[in-house]
């Protein structure tokens, strides 16, 4: 593995502008709740209510105003934020996990004896993916019953793996074909050392730049599970349930709504471009080989 | 004396088509009931068009692809039924060149870590000892020292396969099966390589199975040659003798197809009718009667030739 393509991806201008989205909601996330006098779940009403009697808007003590609870939004705003990043980059680390290992293994035993290990894997991949995934992850949760940050991140890691195990598999087959590959077994490298050597730092990069991309996904299904009240429990900040509480005042506070939605519009497209960066810089590699 | 390497009646076939659920699985003779020999420091090219099954013949015979049946024989020792440990140790006896000099070598390691690589899978070197061993293979390709720490990306296509063939170098190896090494590479730089394959012979009495479809490549450095046609050798004589005469038709219609540089020279064309069949469902008889100028019918299209038992081999019933 070599740090060049993704020195050259972070440079990149897509990489640079996915950065700085990040880099801003990261800064949210560490820096949001010391803007803030109080908790995420602390009602505050000892300010009052504004003229049509509802939660204050912007002031010096709520510099984001407070949401129907009255509670500080910037602080839960903050803690949202902080829950989906953690949530959605665990959650991934797991799904890269199982598709790296489940995608090596059946591309390197597809056509082969074993191949029937390739057969296994690629058909419950083939299940898995033919429920609606929403659906999927909703049944898991209402099946564990109602649930902690622990469960949400098992959930989503359990099921987001299936289309970069393909992916993996893919590569793996391809890589197989190398000549550099048959050198190798013709030199007397055992297929733990080929796989080693050579199949896992040239997975390595599609691996890195589609898991990447993959925790833009992880945080639209947390908020989404969030959304739907399948996620974890209340009071618990986070983006997807802020938004869905900020909905019932959609009219007259806006604010409730675009907040959350903003935060998760800039960490999507921040993941979103930073993984396309790395898929071209290490695309490019690959054609320079 | 044995010879370094001696295959008898080696087969490979695969299975094509036929998932789970569909029957009536078919099958690919690639190689069929091939008998050769390799003789230390000797050269033997094995050449016939793509797709006669010469690159799998050369595989098998490194246990790259397992052949069906037959027997392959290294140094008096029956290789074919060797596996794990033993069979790791024979690989640092026979190394391979292969055609492609950019899927062969590993875009994002460095020319030291490629051409020391079966140095470090048997445990025989590593860190500074492995760069002392390396520098001396590159100095012998031909390449500069400074070339160790660069990757492929760096090189030309002559340059990579002198990288290539620094890795098949490092063990020390007896045989090389070069699966036409030259024929991805410019003409000016394919004589280059050939002459350094000739220079390493016989200065290590390296012993080649030399695969190609380029007579005049064959011609300038095989001791031996035999020829391919659809999964059998149809024709095996010393190099002189075959570039003096060829007894099989097939032999004679391959080497007219040879260009020669002279515009003005005559000559005389003798072609081929039709495709190459396929090899899925081969000619009755002599795979090559459907495009044989000597064929009888009643004898080609029902009999098999046998390769005959002479010094000048041939598989054919109407011989030259």
């Amino acid at each position: 593995m070599t740090p060049r393509p993704l020195a050259r991806a972070l440079a990149s201008g897509r990489g640079r502008a996915g950065l700085a989205l990040l880099g801003a909601v990261v800064a949210l996330a560490l820096v949001g709740p010391w803007l803030s006098a109080y908790g995420p779940n602390h009602s505050d009403f000892a300010g009052g209510v504004d003229a049509s009697g509802g939660p204050l808007g912007p002031s010096a003590a709520h510099l984001l105003g407070t949401d129907h609870l009255f509670r500080d939004e910037l602080c839960r705003l903050a803690h949202g934020a902080r829950f989906s990043l953690l949530v959605a980059v665990s959650a991934t680390v797991v799904s890269s996990a199982i598709a790296a290992l489940v995608g090596t293994l059946a591309g390197w035993t597809a056509g082969t004896r074993l191949g029937a290990i390739d057969h296994a894997a690629m058909r419950l991949v083939d299940v898995l993916l033919s429920f609606p995934y929403l659906l999927l992850v909703m049944a898991i949760g209402a099946a564990l019953d109602r649930t902690g940050a622990l469960t949400v991140l098992l959930v989503l890691g359990a099921t987001g793996w299936l289309g970069t195990a393909r992916i993996v598999r893919a590569k793996t087959m391809s890589l197989r074909g190398e000549g550099y590959v048959e050198a190798a077994r013709a030199l007397g490298g055992t297929a733990p050392y080929v796989l080693r050597a050579h199949v896992a730092p040239n997975v390595t990069g599609t691996l890195l730049a589609l898991s990447v991309a993959s925790v833009a996904s992880m945080i639209l299904a947390e908020s989404v599970l969030s959304y739907l009240a399948v996620g974890v429990e209340p009071p618990t900040a986070t983006l997807g349930r802020m938004l869905q509480e900020g909905q019932a005042a959609l009219t007259v506070r806006p604010r409730l709504v675009a907040l959350p939605g903003a935060v998760i519009l800039a960490s999507v497209v921040g993941f979103g471009l930073v993984g396309e960066a790395l898929r071209d810089a290490f695309a490019a590699e690959d054609r320079r080989g | 004396m044995t010879p370094l390497l001696e295959a008898s009646r080696v087969s490979v076939h695969f299975p094509v088509g036929g998932g789970w659920l569909s029957r009536g699985r078919r099958v690919v003779r690639a190689v069929d009931d091939v008998s050769l020999s390799v003789a230390r420091g000797e050269t033997l090219a094995l050449v016939g068009e793509s797709g006669c099954g010469k690159s799998t013949l050369g595989r098998a015979l490194l246990r790259l692809v397992e052949p069906t049946s037959g027997e392959v024989r290294f140094d008096g020792a029956d290789i074919s039924r060797l596996d794990g440990a033993a069979l790791r140790q024979l690989r640092r006896r026979m190394q391979i060149v292969f055609q492609d000099p950019y899927s062969s070598l590993d875009p994002r390691m460095t020319v030291r870590d490629i051409v020391g690589e079966g140095l470090v899978i048997h445990g025989l070197a590593r860190g500074a000892a492995l760069d002392a061993q390396v520098a001396p293979l590159l100095e012998r390709v031909g390449l500069p020292r400074d070339a160790m720490g660069r990757r492929p990306h760096a090189f030309s296509g002559g340059q990579r396969q002198r990288i290539g063939i620094a890795r098949a170098l490092a063990l020390s190896p007896e045989l090389i099966v070069c699966d036409e090494p030259t024929s991805a590479l410019d003409v000016s730089v394919q004589a280059q390589v050939l002459n350094l394959l000739v220079e390493l012979q016989r200065e290590l009495g390296l012993a080649y199975l030399f695969i190609s479809h380029d007579l005049k490549v064959v011609e300038h450095l095989a001791h031996r040659v035999a020829v391919m046609y659809l999964g059998r050798i149809v024709e095996r004589a010393s190099a002189e003798a075959l570039f003096a005469r060829r007894r099989h038709p097939y032999s004679d219609a391959l080497l007219s197809a040879v260009p020669v540089p002279d515009p003005r020279a005559k000559r005389r064309r003798l072609t081929v009718a039709g495709e190459p069949p396929s090899p899925l469902s081969p000619p009755s008889g002599c795979a090559f009667h459907p495009r044989c100028p000597r064929a009888q019918p009643g004898r080609c299209d029902v009999e098999v030739p046998a390769l005959s038992d002479e010094e000048h081999a041939v598989a054919c019933f109407f011989p030259a």
